[in-house]
């Protein structure tokens, strides 16, 4: 009995082990609705009236319903940030935070998909700031304002390629800071020090930084940053990236590599769409 | 075991309780790693930045993989050595060391190259640091007053 005791032992922990793995995976998979269009009801519309772009159609029919009401008096947030065709058959949705690593590194997966699949794919992007990074509104309402000036996704490609940077301070640090604060710039920034490069940015894309600076803290662009975030909220996604193909949530497992969004795209075009990452259901996690 | 060398039961059960902590950290690291979430630090300020680097992973396969599989071996031996057996016991301080220079590499990746800590990494390298404590203590004092043990056979 002894002798089998510690193979017995070993045995058991390689199988919680493997169970733990597994439970803690399957826990750890974002537990909302594996489709993204929610009722309208489920989801406040917020108070801000909208502008879709008239080159794309909807998403989805949810996204249809937020149409203008009434033309605004001043510019105002896009409905929707779109990017590609209108027809194009597979659309990705992003649920993205502009200070989350992981979302920067998919950045560049998801880039070179568009590049590879042109015409074929759409690319939708929606803010969803998490709580416990203090700049992600910050940068999200960054966006927002330079797409009042028609810039939007130049500021969200600005803000993924830099975000390393940008969250650190480095380039309010400047090459010739000295070599204390280029040590302190391996923290995470100071506010003021995460505004002051998003001027810089707005600078490179040759915004009226006036404007710029005005919309950066209106009630409007916060707004429209909440409206995605609480929209995601609903969705229950509790993380980023939470990406959806087609309407279908994916699992940041099958798509975080170039390989793996390149095979997801490629069934979604031959007809054989991978499944969605938990079975289709209605949201069913309240707002936070 | 010779009559002369000491089973260490108690030395080897707190060994495979260390490697059972770190497997846990390890299976949590690795799950985090697959689903892409963002861990939040308590202790540090880096968990973001150290485990989505490009050194959290070979290839398609999370850091934290590697870090369970070589837990769970040293769990493996440490408990088979808890029960006397001979060879798990001469192998745990191969294994313990790979792991240890593993650690230094990852520490120094954190410290010098990411300049950044992760409160996960760094409760690796403790348990880590430990189990080689265990084991080089038991190599040396081992080696010291019985240089001429049995063979290397189980119980």
């Amino acid at each position: 009995m002894r002798r089998h005791l510690p193979i017995t032992i070993i045995g058991v922990v390689f199988l919680l082990a493997i169970g733990a793995g597994l439970m803690l995976l399957r826990l750890k998979q974002p537990p909302s609705a594996a489709t993204a269009p929610i009722p309208e009801a489920a989801s406040p519309t917020p108070a801000i009236p909208v502008q879709p772009d008239a080159s794309v159609a909807p998403v989805t029919s949810t996204i249809a319903q937020e149409a203008p009401e009434a033309a605004p008096a001043r510019p105002q947030p896009e409905a929707l940030h779109v990017r590609g065709k209108a027809n194009a058959p597979v659309t990705i949705e992003e649920y993205g935070d502009f200070q989350c690593l992981p979302c920067a590194a998919f950045f560049p997966v998801l880039a070179k998909a568009e590049e590879d699949f042109g015409d074929r794919l759409r690319v939708v992007f929606r803010h969803k700031p998490l709580h416990k990074h203090e700049h992600a509104i910050m940068a999200a309402c960054a966006a927002e304002a330079a797409g009042l000036q028609g810039h939007f996704w130049e500021m969200h490609d600005l803000l993924f390629q830099n975000s390393e940077r940008w969250t650190k301070g480095v380039d309010t640090v400047g090459p010739n800071a000295p070599p204390s604060r280029r040590l302190d710039s391996k923290l995470l920034a100071m506010p003021t020090e995460v505004r002051d490069v998003l001027l810089v940015y707005a600078e490179m894309l040759k915004l009226d930084l006036e404007r710029f600076k005005a919309d950066l803290d209106s009630p409007e662009v916060k707004a429209r940053v909440e409206s995605d975030r609480t929209r995601g909220d609903n969705l229950g996604i509790d993380r980023t990236p939470t990406v959806y193909l087609n309407g279908r949530l994916m699992t940041y497992l099958t798509i975080r590599t170039t390989e793996g969004l390149h095979s997801a795209i490629e069934a979604e075009l031959n007809g054989h769409p991978l499944p969605a990452a938990t079975p289709p259901a209605a949201a069913s996690v309240p707002p936070k | 075991m010779t009559a002369s060398e000491p089973d260490r039961p108690v030395l080897f059960s707190l060994a495979a309780l260390l490697a059972l902590c770190g497997l846990a950290d390890s299976i949590y690291l690795t799950v985090t790693h697959l689903t892409g979430e963002d861990v939040a630090c308590v202790a540090s300020s880096g968990c973001s930045e150290v485990l989505s680097s490009a050194y959290s992973s070979v290839g398609p396969i999370p850091l934290g993989a590697f870090g369970a599989l070589a837990y769970f071996v040293a769990f493996s031996l440490a408990t088979l050595a808890a029960f006397g057996y001979r060879r798990a016991r001469a192998f745990l301080p191969v294994v313990v060391t790979a792991m240890f220079i593993t650690t230094l590499w990852l520490l120094y990746v954190q410290a010098f190259v990411l300049h950044a800590f992760c409160d996960f990494c760094l409760l690796s390298a403790s348990l880590t640091l430990s189990l080689s404590i265990i084991v080089a203590i038991d190599f040396f004092t081992r080696s010291r007053h019985y240089p001429a043990s049995g063979k290397m056979s189980g119980p």
